[in-house]
């Protein structure tokens, strides 16, 4: 599995990187939505894990400009909201199956990869 | 009929709001960051269970990234108490430069969301005002919120604190501007109750790319 990830804050992004490497995902990441596109361009993956708030280009917006580029592109967005309902409310909107609520727990990020991955 | 207490206490609780709503999504962040850091090193100890060796420069370095964001932590959390405990007193002096720097730290997510740097020119002698210090925190947000939203090319903002002859004053430089957008900014009524509440003056200045707030040195009793 190929995965992209993408968050403003670089200790974190570099840090869940890691960790998604020791258990053998070929990771890329960065911290911004341009950052991302430009990776995009380059290489192809399986599926993209990005930050909602970011400055500039925001996560929905990304998902959007990833999407028309990479149709089979699958998704997963993190938030560190406090509230859960609106981010379902405002990420219906953008299509997103699958999010989870910073601290974020391995395991569970591991599992909604793999649900994300094997979706048809 | 709603007066101008009213309109106070509604922006006031806004205000309050809106930063408590960015500090908490900060601190979501350095928790997640700490999370993984922490999940980092029990990984690191697995690995090393089964034999992998562990480089101790690495756990140092990784102690070091938990310690600063607990420091991260320590310094969100001592600007929202000290916003906190701004309401205490109705009427009280204060040193403009601490002032708006509390507020820009405050404000600092919002800005960097938008893309916006704030820089900041702090006087080297103290510029103090006897005034409403939660009032002017909110008024001076709002002058940061107008500022930021309308940042020319640079998405640079430049704060500088003034001493003048009839009080103090905070210039918001680098903002693009037309005449007409500038006649059309703060007409709201919370701006309007808090520019009167603190006998302040915002005057903007299109062709000078600047949004001037002027104070009293008192706003007298309250």
């Amino acid at each position: 599995m190929r995965v992209l990830l993408v968050d403003d804050e670089t200790e974190f992004v570099s840090t869940l990187a890691e960790r998604l490497a020791i258990r053998g995902i070929d990771v890329d990441w960065v911290t911004s939505g341009a950052a991302a596109l430009e990776k995009a361009e380059m290489h192809s993956y399986d599926l993209a894990i990005l930050d909602v708030k970011m400055p500039k280009i925001s996560g929905i917006q990304l998902k959007t400009y990833l999407h028309e580029r990479c149709p089979d592109l699958k998704f997963i967005f993190l938030t560190g909201h406090g509230s859960e309902q609106d981010y379902r409310t405002a990420s219906s909107e953008a299509g997103v199956e699958a999010y989870l609520v910073k601290p974020v727990h391995i395991e569970d990020l591991l599992k909604k990869m793999n649900q994300a991955v094997s979706k048809e | 009929m709603i007066d101008e207490t009213d309109i106070l206490g509604r922006q006031g609780l806004q205000f309050f709001g809106k930063i408590s709503a960015s500090v908490s999504h900060e601190i979501k962040n350095v928790l997640a960051i700490i999370g993984e850091n922490a999940g980092l090193l029990q990984d690191l100890a697995s690995l090393a269970e089964r034999g992998q060796s562990i480089d101790p420069e690495r756990l140092t370095r990784l102690s070091k990234d938990i310690m600063k964001q607990i420091q991260r932590a320590d310094t969100i959390m001592k600007h929202l108490n000290k916003l906190a405990h701004s309401v205490d007193n109705h009427l009280a002096t204060v040193e403009l430069g601490e002032l708006v720097d509390l507020v820009t730290q405050l404000c600092a997510r919002f800005t960097f969301l938008k893309g916006v740097t704030l820089e900041k020119k702090l006087p080297a002698d103290p510029v103090m005002v006897a005034t409403n210090p939660f009032l002017l925190e909110n008024l001076i947000g709002l002058c940061i919120d107008a500022a930021t939203d309308s940042a020319g090319a640079s998405k640079s903002v430049m704060l500088e604190v003034e001493t003048t002859e009839l009080g103090a004053r905070i210039r918001f430089a680098g903002l693009k501007v037309t005449a007409g957008e500038a006649a059309g900014l703060f007409k709201s009524e919370s701006v309007t109750a808090l520019m009167a509440a603190l006998k302040a003056v915002i005057g903007i200045n299109a062709e000078a790319g600047e949004l001037v707030l002027t104070l009293p040195p008192d706003i007298g009793a309250q």
